[in-house]
């Protein structure tokens, strides 16, 4: 009888642990949504202190052209945008979404159609992304960014 | 003399506790390079058991081209019988690691032939390795060419 109830016991906790983590993991997954979202925003107004928050200083963004800049190269550009809007690449919202959650670590992945001016023709592509958030001190910022134009 | 023992104690663990996670992520980061070399090497032979080993169940896969595979499409891709990976090296490697997790860039080099045709790519590159079950894999892996 005792093992019965040991055994019981040892269950619903079990239960209510995995149901927690299940939780912990939605809560994360909808954090990073919107972090994207804000990422999205802020990127359209040119909100550079907001940018500054959402990325570590260390991020690694890596272009659609293969290039690579830093935080600050990237804020710069973003701030270089604003004076010639004209020249900004101009992300619209994006068309599948995806995020897997690994303890601090969360991957966000999907397609972003973009448009913008090049060489003074409009384009419009679609870019696949995969984003790396970390969570530093109770935030979650992004450590990595890269985007690789959908050719086909 | 303990109480003496003790403050140095005490005043040592301040500056011992950074430099210990400082040399445990430059050990780390030694590692994870090693580990991108070792897939290079995977691929080149095909070996999908090394391969195996190094990616997680739900890697995700950006190919050059924007296309995307999970863990068993891309070993596919790499067991194809038209595919011959001649040589694939890694450049300008840098590993940043964020306790359980890293985040590797580099530039990389590939030639080989495909259906009969000789190719040549180099590409900007994007790795995210996890630290699980006492073990390094990668969970995202992505590559952009390089358009100038």
């Amino acid at each position: 009888m005792k093992l019965a109830v040991v055994l019981l016991t040892f269950a619903c906790a079990m239960a209510l642990s995995a149901s927690g983590q299940t939780d912990t993991e939605a809560a994360t997954k909808s954090k990073i949504v919107a972090l994207e979202q804000l990422w999205n925003q802020a990127y359209k107004s040119g909100d550079t202190k907001a940018l500054d928050s959402l990325l570590d200083n260390a991020i690694v963004l890596v272009n659609d052209d293969g290039s690579v800049q830093t935080k600050a190269e990237f804020l710069a550009s973003v701030k270089e945008s604003l004076a010639q809007p004209s020249s900004q690449q101009q992300q619209v919202e994006p068309e599948a979404f995806s995020v897997h959650v690994f303890g601090t670590t969360a991957i966000a992945t999907g397609v972003m159609k973009v448009k913008g001016v090049e060489a003074g023709k409009a384009y419009t592509r679609r870019e696949r992304f995969v984003d790396t958030w970390v969570n530093k001190g109770g935030n979650w910022v992004c450590v990595g960014t890269d985007a690789t134009p959908v050719l086909h | 003399m303990s109480i003496l023992l003790a403050v140095v104690l005490l005043l040592g663990m301040p500056g011992t506790a950074p430099a210990q996670a400082s040399a445990r992520a430059d050990a780390e980061q030694t590692k994870i390079l090693a580990l991108e070399n070792a897939w290079n090497q995977a691929e080149e032979h095909k070996d999908v058991k090394a391969l195996d080993a190094l990616l997680d169940a739900t890697l995700v896969y950006v190919d050059y081209d924007g296309s995307v595979m999970n863990k068993k499409q891309f070993m596919d891709s790499v067991k194809a019988p038209a595919l011959h990976p001649e040589q694939i090296v890694n450049e300008s490697m840098t590993a940043q690691v964020y306790g359980d997790s890293a985040v590797v860039a580099g530039v990389y080099h590939e030639k080989g032939v495909r259906n009969g045709k000789p190719y040549l790519r180099r590409g900007r590159f994007t790795d995210t390795w996890v630290f699980h079950n006492s073990t390094w894999v990668c969970v995202a892996s992505q590559s952009t060419l390089i358009a100038h």
